[in-house]
């Protein structure tokens, strides 16, 4: 569904964020993106959305190559992925019902009641539909998040893009985004989330990528890399942070 | 000092005068929204030639006394086209002095908008982005109502500037409020009355309209 190959990303003022870095992601994976701080692993969900131009490398959405020169091909091509940022990244001049409908009415061409039906079944889902009429300011990080995750998931994209979902958030509100997150997941969505909430990747992914320095080091199910890798700098790692 | 020549008659002269002086102010001022648009869409483009178009633009009108622009206008551009079209003409005082108060409104808001929308987070740009929603409707819809509430205070008091700077007109002839003041100072040769009501009158309309402005802001703070 994904293919990433040789992928490599430098940005002017830090040396090599991404170093010749490849991924293949199957319809229905969850793919979970570890590593210390700075090791490009957001850079790398970046450039499968299409917020970041690669230096070198190819991704291939469903088999067909992002073509980052074409704007209007390559808008086309990041619909099919939803994006949910760090920090939310609400509207913040719109409430949270026109944050869900703005995308299906202006770019799928849906019709405001058609939009506001599906807005509103997502919120349900995440358990925010009262909350349909508020401005995102109003409302805690965790329930901004997770309007940001019905958000995206309003444009029915086939794949969702995680960049830290829970690394902005107090401790009390990371559960309900996961939560929602294990939703997906247990629905059978194809994801990559890049994530600091090692157990939480361990339990739900597939596979789980660890990157340092702008490289992969080491890949495999959670199993593998929790206990059986002879990798040295993923065992320090997780020796840390657990 | 005789305030009694300030008659119903002459107040009502005066009023009229600052009529005008509204006038030119808002049409200048909402003019210059216009250029300043266009002017902060040139500065925020790609394209290195409009980039430097609006950079002149912006630097030559804030960078010279407005005083000088008006009768540039007025008294040096008629002989310039005078001289191309190679007949007389003659400019509407008026048109032309509400024209060079716009052209120079739009330099000072060309920065006004351009910061306002580098002002707006990047991430409220990037998430417009992963939306698919288009250049345009990503401005119209996201980014320019969000940079709009940060600008409509320094657009209020270059509102407020504009009505103080009509006053400028008077040197070509236009009866704004200052033109009609001294008219009837030089009419009565009592100065003192007619400058103080006007300046009173000056003061009343840039202290309704930050009022105004005040509510405005007000409500678009509701998202906050």
């Amino acid at each position: 569904m994904i293919e990433i190959t040789g992928l490599s990303k430098t940005f002017n003022n830090k040396v090599n964020a991404v170093v010749d870095f490849s991924l293949k992601v199957e319809k229905g994976e969850v793919i979970s993106l570890i590593g210390p701080s700075g090791s490009g692993k957001s850079t790398v969900l970046r450039c499968v959305a299409g917020l970041e131009t690669p230096d070198g490398g190819s991704i291939l959405i469903n088999g067909k190559r992002i073509n980052y020169r074409n704007e209007k091909e390559a808008r086309k091509q990041r619909t099919i992925m939803g994006f949910v940022f760090q920090h939310f990244n609400l509207f913040a001049n719109m409430t949270v019902l026109q944050n869900l409908t703005v995308a299906p009415v202006n770019v799928q061409g849906k019709s405001e009641a058609e939009a506001a039906e599906l807005a509103m079944k997502y919120l349900k889902r995440v358990g925010l539909e009262d909350k349909a009429d508020e401005y995102p300011s109003k409302l805690s990080g965790g329930q901004q998040q997770r309007v940001a995750i019905a958000r995206a998931l309003c444009m029915n994209p086939q794949i969702m893009l995680f960049d830290e979902p829970t690394s902005a958030l107090d401790p009390e509100m990371i559960k309900e985004v996961l939560n929602v997150i294990r939703d997906l997941a247990n629905d059978g969505m194809t994801m990559i989330i890049v994530t600091h909430e090692i157990n939480f990747a361990r339990e739900i992914s597939d596979r789980i990528v660890f990157l340092e320095n702008g490289k992969k080091l080491e890949s495999g199910t959670p199993d593998y890399i929790f206990n059986k890798t002879d990798n040295q700098r993923v065992k320090d790692f997780l020796n840390k942070v657990l | 000092m005789d305030f009694t020549i300030i008659t119903p008659e002459i107040f009502f002269y005066l009023l009229k005068g600052a009529g005008m002086s509204l006038l030119i102010a808002i049409i200048a001022t909402t003019v210059g929204l216009v250029l300043g648009t266009l002017g902060a869409a040139a500065k925020l483009s790609r394209s290195k030639v409009l980039n430097l178009l609006a950079s002149v633009y912006v630097e030559v009108f804030r960078g010279t006394p407005m005083m000088m622009q008006i009768t540039f206008a007025f008294l040096a551009l008629p002989a310039l086209v005078t001289l191309i079209l190679g007949k007389p003409v003659r400019f509407n005082p008026l048109i032309t002095g509400i024209a060079a108060i716009a052209i120079n409104s739009g330099a000072y808001t060309t920065e006004l908008i351009r910061s306002g929308i580098n002002g707006v987070d990047r991430g409220q740009f990037e998430a417009a982005d992963t939306l698919g929603l288009t250049y345009r409707q990503k401005m119209k819809l996201v980014i320019l109502p969000q940079a709009f509430k940060q600008i409509l205070p320094p657009l209020v008091s270059e509102l407020i500037t504009l009505i103080k700077d009509s006053s400028l007109l008077s040197t070509i002839g236009v009866v704004e409020l200052m033109k009609s003041a001294t008219t009837v100072g030089a009419n009565y040769y009592a100065y003192l009355p007619p400058l103080t009501v006007a300046s009173g009158i000056y003061l009343t309309l840039t202290l309704i309209i930050s009022a105004i402005s005040k509510v405005i802001e007000r409500r678009l703070a509701v998202s906050d």
